[in-house]
């Protein structure tokens, strides 16, 4: 490895690297000169364009856009960017939003995380970024760019306020904003520059992974740590906004109707089915055995669930129907399937409303005074982690491990014998 | 775009099932985002739903947490198996297993045949076969509960004696801190010539 890496950083030195057309000569500082394009390494990178960077922290490579591109008094090649977020970057703001698995969102406002300035050999790549805005000043991308697109977005994460919006500022880290929409279209010149930069694309990726080891050692740009900085500064306070953003997005529609139900005395209980029933499946039975139309919920199964009984809530139109369908169901014998036999009752719901208050055995908590002698209990009860072995968390852990483990085997030897006395009684049924 | 078949929406949701994990051992506290959280740290979440539960016991409390990739699934599993990965809590940790088919609540039909079915006069022959079956259902209903509420006092033990076992060492870091505060330490330290720097 260590080998390697010296030859990469000789290889450095031979990257190809020239300006391209200057722009501006600064305002403030005349001795800093501003260009609008750039080869590197055979590729033509000009303002406004979106790129990979390199990042040793991140396994994935952030991306940005190019907003400014400059040669320091000390020949220092810079560049300023503006930052895209991956959904994942800014995950603790998404929460129950909908997002898109290739969309990124636009840095907005003020502080940090809108921009960085980056030494041009930061770049890594070429990043082709659409933008599905429907502002009136984006131009609109054809099916085709947006099918050869890496990305989209059409939404703006402010940094200042941790906010999604789908409305676009007049600009952007002092740019006007139409920069950062889709380019006009231009005709064949476009295409041709497009075409003559992937060619030297392709002649060059045998240096590709050499440039990654080359410049990583510049480890230049710092948006990681700063963005970090401020999602400590923000996680609290959004963090309760969302939660209470997520609760009013739940509705419970099935809980709240079979709860009815089962106030009226229309829900029935159907016991016996087969697992791989569908709901849908079931109002079928229902129909056919009764001439009956219901809706029906089969019971999802969970890790403790027989194996053999599955389970259906069946909501009757009127507690009338649903005694009628007890009492055939007990009288007579519904069988399915040529082999299962139904049964049918009265469900006991367990109640769902008190869930947190009730309790849940495995979870200590220690008052806060305390706590702060252990440190490995430290900021533990509301976080997810994995327990490090030198921990009287992981010992714990290990016992209720172990007592999972022994409980699984409880249940499987249950449902086991269940199964034998099931095919025992069933083949008395069958034998003629 | 054409409508996709009956065969296709069922591959669709068989890949769907491989790509979801099915955690158990998890306190109400735990909410959705909790959750995604949680996992975000191994892979990329694309859905969490909580199993309802209308007859289990409150305590039992499961998700279905569906990832990007079955690769990513297979492999949080394990990890998940090899270690002890504790959300909401402590000590207590969660339980991953392959979701199932039958976990799911939107499960397409596998086929479009009827399931058929017919009522059985009680006239029939082996009809006292019958009511042995329906009896025995109910019997084995009430074994599962009554395993249910083992489990539940053995958790209820080991809790408690788990909250005995903390409360003892915080004893000891209390006894610590003390010798160390009101100069017990020091004192020892120099009666048999030690640095304390260290510490």
């Amino acid at each position: 490895m260590s080998m390697l890496e010296e030859e990469n950083e000789n290889v450095s030195g031979d990257l190809e690297f020239r300006w391209g057309c200057k722009g501006r000569t600064g305002a403030k500082n005349p001795d800093i000169k501003y260009y609008e394009s750039f080869t590197y390494n055979g590729v033509d990178y000009f303002l406004y364009d979106a790129v990979y960077l390199l990042s040793e922290h991140q396994l994935e490579p952030p991306i940005a856009k190019i907003i400014k591109i400059y040669e320091t008094p000390h020949r220092k090649k810079m560049m300023k960017v503006v930052w895209y977020f991956r959904p994942r970057e800014i995950q603790n703001w998404l929460r129950g939003v909908h997002h898109l698995n290739n969309e990124l969102f636009l840095a907005s406002g003020e502080g940090n995380g809108l921009s960085n300035f980056n030494p041009l050999e930061t770049i890594y790549g070429k990043c082709n970024v659409a933008c599905t805005s429907k502002d009136w000043r984006n131009p609109k991308v054809s099916m085709e760019e947006l099918k050869m697109s890496d990305y989209v977005f059409y939404r703006t994460f402010d940094v200042e306020t941790c906010k999604l919006s789908e409305n676009f500022p007049e600009n952007i880290a002092g740019v006007e904003v139409r920069h950062f929409f889709n380019r006009k279209p231009k005709g064949p010149g476009v295409a041709t520059k497009a075409n003559s930069s992937s060619k030297c694309e392709a002649n060059n990726t045998s240096n590709m992974d050499l440039r990654f080891h080359a410049s990583s050692n510049y480890s230049c740009h710092s948006k990681k740590r700063k963005l970090q900085d401020f999602e400590v500064d923000k996680k609290k306070s959004i963090e309760v906004e969302s939660q209470s953003i997520m609760l009013m997005k739940r509705p419970k529609p099935w809980e709240d109707r079979i709860q009815k139900a089962n106030e009226t005395g229309s829900l029935v209980l159907l016991e016996n089915l087969y697992h791989s029933l569908t709901s849908s499946e079931v109002e079928g039975i229902v129909l056919d055995a009764f001439s009956i139309k219901v809706s029906a919920k089969m019971i999802q199964w969970n890790a403790f669930s027989s194996p053999h009984n599955g389970k259906a809530l069946v909501i009757f139109k009127s507690k009338d129907e649903a005694d009628f369908a007890i009492s055939e169901l007990k009288n007579k014998c519904l069988i399915i399937k040529g082999v299962r036999l139904v049964v049918g009752s009265r469900p006991s719901l367990k109640e769902c409303g008190n869930h947190h208050s009730s309790k849940y055995f495995g979870h200590i908590t220690i008052d806060a005074a305390k706590r702060k002698h252990l440190m490995d209990m430290k900021n533990a009860i509301s976080t997810s982690h994995y327990a490090q072995p030198n921990t009287i968390a992981f010992d714990m852990a290990m016992e209720w491990r172990t007592r999972q483990k022994r409980w699984e085997l409880c249940w499987e030897e249950l449902y086991k014998k269940q199964a034998e006395e099931i095919d025992n009684l069933e083949a008395c049924l069958f034998s003629d | 775009m054409e409508e996709p078949s009956a065969d296709e929406i069922y591959a669709a949701f068989e890949e769907k099932v491989k790509r979801t994990i099915y955690i158990d051992n998890l306190s109400h506290q735990v909410t959705e985002t909790v959750l995604k959280n949680a996992l975000n740290q191994f892979g990329n979440v694309t859905k969490v739903q909580f199993i309802p539960t209308f007859f289990t016991p409150c305590n039992v409390y499961a998700a279905l947490v569906e990832m990007e990739s079955v690769k990513q699934a297979e492999e949080i599993i394990q990890d998940m198996g090899d270690s002890t990965l504790m959300i909401s809590g402590m000590p207590r940790p969660v339980r991953a297993q392959k979701a199932k088919m039958e976990m799911f609540d939107d499960r397409p039909k596998k086929h479009h045949k009827k399931i058929a079915c017919y009522w059985m006069d009680p006239s029939h022959q082996n009809f006292d076969a019958v009511n042995k079956i329906k009896n025995l259902t109910k019997k084995h209903a009430a074994e599962v509960a009554y395993l249910m509420e083992l489990q539940l006092a053995e958790e209820e033990m080991l809790h408690n004696q788990q909250s005995e076992t903390l409360k003892a060492n915080f004893k000891k870091y209390e006894l610590i801190d003390g010798v160390q505060t009101d100069g017990t330490l020091k004192h020892l330290a120099a009666r048999y010539g030690t640095q304390l720097d260290d510490y």
